[in-house]
């Protein structure tokens, strides 16, 4: 058998709309009542005073058309309320509220342009064709620019126009494991490393992109399809800038580490800088003793490293005990280290150590030159595709494992089980009821009689 | 204009009789009260069975409408008050019980034939309880009916009676019928009962069954739609008789014509029986036989 969805009629909301067909059944009755249907035929031994009576009638007044009796009437009712039994109405007591969270990817591959158009572009562009077959009128739309542990949130059937641009401090991917939940939509180009449980991927695809691949110093590598090639002077030097007094270990590392990558340190700089190093001054200095990857070193603090800032969080690098909880020492993000030494007495430990850890950071840290995009972002990621989350079993997204949760608490899954008042229980009890009456008329008129008749009337 | 037309494949809604079980205990206790009252002649159930007859008893206070003829002048002129003479009936009194069975009394529910062959066993369980003998006649002739009328001397005949009465269906008879065509056994019959709808007749044809020495009582019996039409709308009246048939819409104007109607004809009935000493009631199928009955004793006794 078909399964044929609820339906929304006027107020009420039909289960079985199927089953509404059957209102032609006390349609026709009624019809052939009306029309073709004789009237009751009653024995009597009073037709002469009937005839009498006629005689006396307008005769406008004789013979009406023979009007179907109350019986039929009932009878007709209780069709219609059994029809609409069947149908199974409910009145919907509270619209469910769902939402859907569409997660958008801003890595730099989202902006390799493919011919005319970005692949974030394409991606928005198909999620937003799929949530519009998907999505009731009544849900909620939530687009997210999940950055780190903080997500920027805009509700909406479009996102942000400006998140259609590149950000001025390129993206890592978001933590897609922590993103997948129901109602979650992951937008990104190529499929994720996980595979979602009960996230929805859209995904925008893309051909390979040829360009700039990495930088050196000034010299550019850029991927022409088949080839890498260097590009001489392809990229003016990049600058770091330090805000504040940073301890000296770490400002000579960070020195040795400009020099050997072909960075400038620029203490003043206020331009576009490719790493831009901050020193926390809090109000009370306190000694600390710290360490990671083979060494350790003393000194002492003001405050702790900033867990963000106006380009967004900053993930703890070093920290260290005091009392009873943590203190970050030294955060890092995209182009930015926030550090709380004040001073730092020389490592103890293997010195290499310490240098080699403090490259990685500022490695990870430092901010590519613009336009530069790793070459296994720029190869081809096959083409637009929805697909549906490893948890729903019929493969089809809008089946239900996709589904967001209701706002109500009510479980996910099929219109029926949304919160409402069912009336079909109310409307079968008036049918049965109008059938009762409708055979207590028929009977008395055919041979039981009614408390009316037995109330005998005596003439003499 | 009203349809009236001829059909006489319709089947009756109660054509045929059927006595509960418990019907005989009411026809004995029934005549038990009935006889009980015979003794206190001022009694009005009981009056009509004792009056009328040959032997005296005794006086009662005359009651208007009743036969100037069982009036004692002689006592009127010596008391200057109204008495009639009471007699005994004696021994060998013969009683007729005309039961109607036409087709127009299987019209119900109640069915007016049912209710009329308890009343006829209830008139003849009283006869015999009285001494009397009694014949049941059945009209109109014809039909599948084999035998018409049924003679009892003793209370053991009561058996055949009823069984007699469930036999008879509800069939034949003519809208228009007269005393001949009843063809009834009157011979030296004292008391006559006809229990009818009295439709297919007019006083003229019933009351010279009344004459000297002859009592007559009619208990007219109609169903309920008949006194009662609580219908409302296009109705298709049958006549099972004639089979005629007329198709009228039913409102109240017409109820309330229909109901002046049927009362005229009635109280021409009521009319003519009082002028001549006829015991009549009109009662409906829906009301048990004992009430039918005390209706029609009591009529009598008037």
């Amino acid at each position: 058998m078909i399964p044929v969805p609820a339906l929304s009629l006027g107020l009420l909301e039909w289960d079985r709309p199927l089953a509404l067909f059957a209102a032609i059944v006390p349609v026709l009755v009624w019809i052939l009542a009306r029309t073709g249907a004789s009237p009751p035929r009653i024995a009597t031994g009073t037709l002469a005073i009937w005839c009498a009576v006629a005689a006396r009638m307008p005769a406008a007044d004789r013979r009406a058309r023979a009007r179907p009796s109350l019986a039929l009437w009932l009878a007709i009712a209780s069709l219609a309320l059994g029809v609409i039994a069947l149908a199974a109405p409910r009145v919907p007591l509270a619209p469910a509220a769902r939402v859907w969270r569409l997660y958008l990817d801003r890595r730099p591959a989202m902006y390799l342009r493919d011919r005319e158009t970005t692949r974030i572009e394409h991606a928005v562009a198909a999620a937003r064709s799929w949530i519009e077959k998907t999505a009731r009128p009544d849900d909620g739309i939530v687009w997210i620019d999940s950055i780190g542990s903080r997500a920027e949130t805009v509700s909406g059937r479009e996102p942000p126009a400006e998140w259609t641009r590149a950000p001025r401090i390129p993206r890592e991917a978001p933590d897609w494991r922590a993103l997948d939940d129901r109602g979650a939509v992951w937008i990104t180009d190529r499929e994720p490393e996980i595979e979602p449980l009960q996230a929805t991927l859209v995904l925008s695809g893309g051909e390979s992109v040829p360009g700039p691949i990495d930088a050196s110093g000034t010299t550019r590598w850029d991927w022409d399809g088949e080839r890498i090639v260097a590009v001489p002077n392809g990229v003016a030097v990049r600058r770091v800038a330090i805000d504040g007094d940073l301890a000296r270990p770490l400002a000579r590392m960070l020195e040795a580490w400009a020099a050997s990558r072909g960075l400038a340190i620029d203490p003043r700089s206020s331009a576009e800088v490719a790493l831009r190093v901050r020193t926390v001054r809090g109000s009370a200095v306190e000694p600390i003793e710290a360490g990671r990857d083979g060494w350790r070193a003393r000194g002492e603090i003001s405050g702790s490293a900033a867990a963000a800032d106006e380009d967004g969080p900053l993930g703890t690098w070093l920290d260290a005990p005091t009392g009873s909880m943590r203190r970050a020492l030294i955060s890092r993000g995209s182009g930015r280290i926030s550090s709380a030494w004040l001073s730092m007495e020389e490592p103890e430990g293997d010195p290499a150590a310490f240098a080699v850890s403090l490259a990685s950071l500022f490695d990870a840290c430092v901010l590519p030159p613009p336009g530069v995009v790793e070459l296994r972002d720029r190869l081809s990621v096959g083409s637009v595709a929805v697909k549906a989350p490893k948890a729903s079993s019929s493969g089809s997204v809008a089946s239900g494992g996709a589904l967001p949760p209701e706002r109500s608490g009510s479980p996910v899954g099929a219109r029926a089980r949304e919160p409402a008042l069912r009336l079909d229980a109310w409307f079968a009890l008036a049918a049965f009821a109008c059938a009762l009456l409708a055979l207590t008329r028929t009977r008395a008129l055919r041979g039981v009689a009614p408390p009316a008749v037995a109330r005998a009337r005596s003439i003499g | 204009m009203a349809a009236r037309t001829r059909e006489r494949t319709l089947e009756l809604p109660c054509p045929s009789v059927r006595f509960e079980p418990d019907f005989v205990r009411r026809l004995e206790l029934f005549a038990d009260r009935i006889a009980a009252a015979r003794g206190r002649r001022e009694s009005g159930a009981g009056a009509a069975v004792a009056g009328g007859g040959h032997e005296f008893v005794g006086y009662r206070p005359y009651r208007a409408g009743e036969d100037l003829r069982a009036l004692d002048w002689n006592l009127l002129a010596r008391l200057d008050r109204p008495f009639v003479r009471v007699t005994r009936r004696e021994t060998g009194e013969r009683w007729l019980v005309v039961l109607d069975a036409s087709a127009s009394m299987g019209v119900g529910p109640p069915g007016k034939l049912q209710r009329a062959a308890e009343v006829c066993a209830a008139i003849a369980t009283l006869a015999l309880r009285l001494s009397a003998e009694v014949t049941i006649s059945v009209s109109p002739e014809g039909g599948t009916r084999t035998r018409r009328a049924i003679e009892l001397e003793k209370r053991s005949d009561l058996g055949d009676l009823l069984a007699f009465l469930e036999s008879q269906r509800a069939e034949g008879g003519a809208p228009e019928r007269t005393l001949q065509s009843l063809a009834l056994p009157l011979r030296d019959a004292s008391r006559v009962f006809v229990t009818s709808d009295l439709l297919s007749f007019t006083p003229a044809d019933l009351l010279p069954l009344a004459r000297s020495g002859r009592e007559l009582a009619l208990v007219q019996i109609l169903a309920p739609l008949e006194l009662n039409p609580e219908l409302d709308g296009g109705v298709e009246w049958w006549e099972p008789e004639s089979g005629e048939r007329l198709v009228l819409a039913l409102d109240e104007h017409a109820r309330a014509s229909y109901a002046v109607e049927l009362e005229s004809r009635l109280a021409a009935w009521r009319t003519a029986c009082a002028e001549r000493g006829v015991s009549h009631a009109c009662s409906s199928s829906a009301l048990p036989f004992e009430d039918v009955l005390r209706r029609s004793l009591r009529g009598a006794s008037r």
